[in-house]
């Protein structure tokens, strides 16, 4: 039987991560847009068009996890501790977010003060932990012997961050196109400004992100043609992920690279998962990848193209994984 | 106790896990209750089956809540701590918990929506088959993950790879590992009795302040009912479950027991202090040949102690000890409830019987106690595998450092304490309130039922209030 199962299994966590970038993050959206709205019955409003779909997208989450331990259980193994902390808070972020839906209705005064808190506080700090995980996870981890043997802030850069701040403006986007979906009036009107904003702060750190990318992995902008860009990875992307600071540089420099990174068309969607997309690459690598364009798929709120056609290259000339 | 990173990943993992099944443990057993009570009410029009399901999925909606997001932490925390073992066991354990989110998590998510929300947008039908298939997502969760966990306490159906990688070859094997069909059912039916139980004690707390409220007499009535039937069945079920621990893992029965020496006749103790430096019994009060019988079913039996085997072989033993027989008192206080109950229900006076329900009223955290507990016995006494024979605890922490891991666990511990207590307080501010309540929600102007989530929400999301 010739079933390629890496492959099928790949495309199924691509599209549980598609599902859950799509899904959750309208629902996170809503949260992330929660302390800008004009009136509580406001928030209960745009708490209440997401209560009855959260569970179902946050399912995708699960999938993502889950298919990941299945499928690709050295990627599993080697990504989570190397992003401990970031998946840790993104837990905790979720659960208090999940929790204030019911919490919230049963809460009294005070306590619904602290619930709405929760909620807007959480969607906002786990949406931040993904960004970071996925920065993380695109800007490589270091392993020995198929687990991770890096240091635990390896996760924590310029870069990372950059992409924490692009996954917030998507979010907010993503969750002001379904405010002006599922609502009329104020609201609709309030949220058609908050997209306003989110277009072009997602379409700014969109390509700000897609050219810190390139400075990150080198060998991506070598294949785009960029051939100014190539630098020894030792000087180049290390260098750019602590400009500053030499003392971090020392730190990276002795450590021996076994990296394995990866860029592939759907890095930009949520990480765990979306390292099954690069995983069986690392039997590929001596195959010469194409670069290839995704044809932006239109969103109602577009801020999931904007995550596709971001990093395109399937590259890994520079690395062919955990050796 | 030295706290490095391998002692607080182990304390983050009970923590976490002990403190999720507790909602599992009890949306399990609540959702059945729920299908039905509307399957009662579609069928005869009693107006109290109703009102009595539309006060439980309040209740339930709140626990699934913290349930579903308890339970996402698991589903990564096995990577964050335990990346040697995913490595090593996810081609076996892997697929069985893809199964479980495919065929159980989005049968719940999906039928959810409908059963929270859909009370006035849906007709009867469509509704009740929601809530029956809820009940069933619940019931197929708890299938994959105790085949999950029952393969790791007796692996069958797999080889050993030359790189230390686990591999199925017989599916049917892995699955129905042999001690999974016996271990389901206990779960199961711990489930049913942990909700009969929080039940009771709902209705048995209202009966105390309203001796004449229809819809908490009967509560109450199922509510006996249910753990009358299954109490007396956990308690074979779970001899059934004893005599396979004593086939597949022998320390961990002796250390059940308490056995240190292994001789033909072993004495039952009853209470014991257990001590694993002097590999002895400090003191003991035990009943001589009952320990075999109970644990063979022959008084004769020769049964292995603790000394058989090597001293990093054993399992640490007083917990063990004591969480068994925490467990298996309160099965015992709870079969004598059903038959208190019981004989209440024969003879009439139940909605009077202030003592039973006081009792009743007590009983009510029971389950969740002795599910615990079962759980403890379970995991801890398989101690020092991860998976039983083939991979150690010690030898299967992720390359984390304790400085992390504890900093983690500091904010899992004031996370969950935050969370459990305000979802405790709801929870028994609607019990106190009791079923009535929701029948004044009912019939005031708004169109929803008073389970309804989202009683703030228009009809269609799309229509301004």
């Amino acid at each position: 039987m010739s079933l390629d199962l890496p492959l099928i299994w790949a495309a199924i966590l691509a599209i549980a991560v598609m599902m859950y970038v799509m899904l959750d993050g309208f629902d996170l959206g809503v949260g992330i847009l929660f302390p800008f709205t004009g009136s509580p019955a406001e928030r209960d409003l745009m708490m209440a068009s997401v209560a009855p779909v959260w569970d179902g997208n946050e399912t995708w989450l699960v999938l993502g996890g889950g298919g990941l331990f299945a499928a690709f259980p050295f990627a599993y193994a080697a990504l989570l501790p190397a992003l401990y902390a970031p998946v840790i808070v993104m837990l905790l972020a979720l659960i208090l977010r999940g929790v204030a839906f019911e919490f919230r209705l049963r809460a009294r005064a005070r306590g619904k003060a602290l619930w709405t808190a929760a909620f807007a506080a959480g969607s906002l700090v786990a949406t931040l932990a993904q960004g970071l995980v996925l920065g993380g996870f695109i800007q490589g981890v270091t392993l020995k012997d198929g687990q991770f043997a890096g240091d635990p802030w390896d996760w924590l850069s310029p870069y990372s961050a950059l992409v924490a701040a692009g996954l917030v403006a998507g979010y907010a986007l993503l969750g002001a196109g379904w405010l002006v979906w599922r609502t009329e009036g104020e609201l609709q009107a309030r949220a058609r400004r908050w997209a306003w904003i989110a277009v072009p702060a997602v379409a700014v750190l969109l390509a700000v992100v897609s050219f810190a990318t390139l400075l990150v992995h080198p060998e991506v902008a070598a294949r785009w043609g960029w051939r100014g860009c190539r630098r020894s990875p030792s000087s180049g992307w290390r260098a750019w992920r602590w400009p500053p600071s030499a003392s971090c540089a020392a730190r990276t420099a002795g450590r021996s690279p076994a990296r394995w990174w990866s860029s592939s068309p759907a890095t930009w969607a949520w990480p765990p998962a979306s390292s099954p997309m690069s995983y069986p690459m690392r039997w590929t690598s001596g195959r010469r990848p194409t670069p290839t364009m995704r044809s932006p798929c239109c969103w109602w709120a577009g801020a999931s193209c904007c995550r596709r056609s971001s990093a395109t290259a399937c590259g890994s000339t520079g690395s062919s994984g955990a050796r | 106790m030295h706290l490095d990173a391998l002692m607080l990943s182990r304390l983050q993992f009970a923590f976490t896990i002990a403190f999720h099944i507790i909602f599992p443990s009890f949306t399990i057993g609540l959702a059945s209750f729920l299908a039905v009570l509307e399957g009662l009410w579609l069928a005869t029009r009693n107006e109290a089956f109703k009102l009595l399901y539309l006060f439980w999925i309040k209740i339930f909606a709140i626990s699934f809540g913290m349930g579903v997001v308890t339970g996402v932490v698991m589903s990564y925390e096995i990577g964050t701590n335990w990346s040697v073992y995913s490595a090593a066991a996810a081609p076996v354990i892997g697929p069985l918990l893809a199964f479980e989110v495919l065929t159980a998590f989005f049968l719940e998510a999906s039928f959810l929506g409908v059963m929270l929300f859909g009370w006035r947008r849906v007709g009867p039908g469509l509704h009740v088959t929601a809530t029956v298939l809820v009940a069933i997502g619940t019931l197929v969760s708890a299938f994959w993950i105790v085949s999950a966990n029952s393969w790791m306490q007796a692996p069958s159906g797999y080889v050993r790879l030359a790189n230390g990688m686990l591999r199925a070859v017989d599916w049917g094997q892995v699955i129905f590992s042999p001690t999974f069909p016996v271990r389901f059912v206990h779960m199961v039916l711990a489930a049913f009795l942990t909700t009969s139980l929080v039940v009771g004690a709902a209705s048995a707390w209202r009966l105390l302040k309203a001796p004449d409220e229809e819809e908490s007499r009967l509560a109450m009535k199922m509510a006996i009912g249910m753990f009358a039937i299954v109490a007396p069945l956990q308690v074979l079920a779970g001899d059934m479950s004893g005599k396979q621990v004593l086939q597949f893992q022998p320390a961990k029965l002796a250390a059940i027991e308490a056995f240190w020496e292994t001789r033909p006749g072993q004495a039952f103790h009853i209470v014991a202090w257990p001590d694993r430096a002097a590999a002895s019994n400090r003191w003991e009060v035990s009943i001589p040949k009952l320990g075999s019988l109970i644990t063979a079913g022959d008084a004769a039996a020769q049964v292995k102690g603790l000394k058989a085997f090597a001293p990093e072989d054993r399992p640490p033993v007083a917990l063990v000890f004591w969480a068994f027989r925490l467990m298996v008192g309160l099965g015992l206080a709870m079969i004598g409830l059903g038959l208190w109950g019981g004989l209440l229900c024969w003879r009439g006076g139940l909605a009077r019987a202030r003592w039973f329900l006081r009792a009743a009223v007590a009983m009510g955290p029971a389950g969740f106690v002795a599910v615990i507990s079962g759980w403890v016995v379970a995991e801890v006494g398989r101690q020092p595998y991860v998976i039983y024979g083939l991979l150690r605890t010690a030898d299967a922490v992720s390359p984390v450092r304790a400085a992390d891991v504890s900093a983690s666990l500091i904010a899992f511990l004031a996370v969950y304490a935050l969370i459990f207590s305000a979802g405790v307080v709801y929870i028994l501010r609607l019990i106190a309130e009791g079923p009535l309540a929701g029948a004044a929600e009912a019939a005031s102007i708004t169109p929803r039922p008073p389970g309804y989530a989202l009683a703030a929400a228009p009809d269609d999301p799309g229509e301004r209030r």
